[in-house]
């Protein structure tokens, strides 16, 4: 019983490194696209991370159930069946997104709808094959934490340097950077955001490993 | 010749000015991240020209026959995808047949190039500007094409900034992140864009 909960314990904790350790696009680099160019603005943030939840998680549940079938059938077919699903999850996102903003869809143009085609699923799905489908669940879940916490921190910045405002509301910054809205300010954001993670990420792996260290030496003095 | 000349312009405006990956960032994770290799970056770059010609052609013929349709905001997204997916499967099941060795071998190549954004975008693009089929079929070409121009440029920074002293933190995807901004921030001013002053 123990070694099973161990493994549970050790396999949440895997998945949770999507969230920062392993994040999909700033240490990965999947999902690109929309991080770029679609999150200038929260509530664009907000609907591109909707958009990728509704899309990614049931595509991933649905790879674990289809791993269940024969071997037989090719793997081009499974990957239709995945992007058929991808995009008709669209449908139901917009409703929802048209419900958070009546302009989302406008404001995000095709980058909403390119969501359905992103690399997170297209990368993890034929891997999720062989997942119980609660893991490819939560596989999901995390993935789309690890997007979502990307886009809103990049829109976020983008937001307040280029019009000052946050979610729409004026903020006490005065000086605003108008091109951070443009696609070159999303690849030099995206670009910085990464790198401070990853210093940030070398950081705690310092510490941690400076703490392993002066336990041991403090077991060796007992 | 005014028809030539036009669709001339508009395979430059999408080769150069609207750069699929330096202005609007399509499909910029295959570029950046997929270890196809040097030689497979130039194989998926041609399939995807290929692929975004003939999606744009087909999208260029759907759109009138769409426009007709009731709530087509909703539908037309989940019909360009859906039609992006037979398109997929007839080149799958035609792959297998002729040439098995090749298709197991090019297999994740194949699929990375049909569904991904630059893809959906230049379907989407044909509806946004109202292209009719051989302007579509022409911005389709173009789209492609710039993928490739975008590679070279992208194969020259890397060869630059592999001679340079870079942070550690910046390594890698965070520099080529920015290397690509500055390349596109550098596009942006040969349009001849100002920023407010």
């Amino acid at each position: 019983m123990q070694p099973e909960q161990n493994s549970v314990k050790k396999n949440l904790r895997k998945e949770l490194d999507l969230i920062f350790v392993k994040n999909p696009v700033l240490v990965t680099g999947l999902a690109l696209a929309p991080a770029v160019v679609g999150g200038f603005t929260v509530k664009n943030g907000l609907g591109l991370s909707l958009v990728f939840g509704m899309v990614t998680i049931p595509v991933l549940v649905l790879a674990s159930f289809l791993g269940m079938l024969s071997p037989k059938v090719p793997q081009y077919v499974r990957t239709i069946a995945y992007v058929v699903l991808a995009a008709l999850m669209l449908i139901p996102a917009r409703m929802l997104a048209s419900g958070i903003a009546p302009n989302l869809f406008d404001s995000l143009g095709m980058y909403f709808s390119a969501m359905a085609l992103n690399t997170v699923w297209l990368i993890r799905a034929p891997l999720c094959q062989e997942k119980k489908p609660q893991w490819a669940l939560w596989e999901g879940v995390c993935q789309t934490l690890g997007v979502s916490v990307c886009i809103l921190a990049v829109s976020a910045v983008r937001e307040l340097l280029s019009y000052g405002t946050f979610w729409g509301n004026p903020t006490f910054l005065s000086v605003k950077f108008p091109a951070m809205a443009y696609a070159f300010g999303g690849f030099i954001v995206v670009g910085v955001t990464a790198a401070v993670l990853r210093w940030g990420i070398d950081r705690v792996h310092d510490i941690a490993r400076l703490a392993q260290r002066q336990q041991q030496k403090w077991r060796v003095e007992r | 010749m005014n028809t030539l000349i036009g669709l001339f312009t508009l395979l430059l405006t999408a080769l150069v000015l609207e750069n699929a990956i330096f202005s609007r960032a399509l499909d910029v994770t295959a570029l950046l991240v997929i270890p196809f290799g040097k030689k497979g970056i130039w194989l998926f770059g041609l399939i995807l020209t290929g692929i975004t010609a003939t999606a744009s052609l087909i999208a260029g013929i759907l759109n009138p026959v769409m426009s007709s349709w009731e709530n087509v905001q909703y539908l037309r997204p989940v019909v360009y995808i859906v039609v992006l997916a037979a398109l997929y499967g007839v080149t799958c099941l035609v792959l297998n047949w002729r040439k098995k060795d090749w298709f197991h071998d090019y297999n994740t190549v194949l699929t990375m190039a049909f569904f991904n954004c630059a893809v959906y975008g230049a379907m989407a693009l044909t509806v946004y500007s109202g292209f009719n089929w051989l302007e579509s079929l022409v911005y389709g070409l173009g789209l492609g094409l710039s993928f490739l121009l975008a590679a070279f440029l992208l194969e020259q920074g890397r060869r630059c900034m592999g001679i340079c002293n870079i942070p550690k933190a910046f390594r890698g995807l965070p520099a080529e992140l920015v290397y690509v901004g500055l390349v596109s921030l550098s596009l942006y001013g040969l349009v001849g864009h100002q920023l407010a002053a």
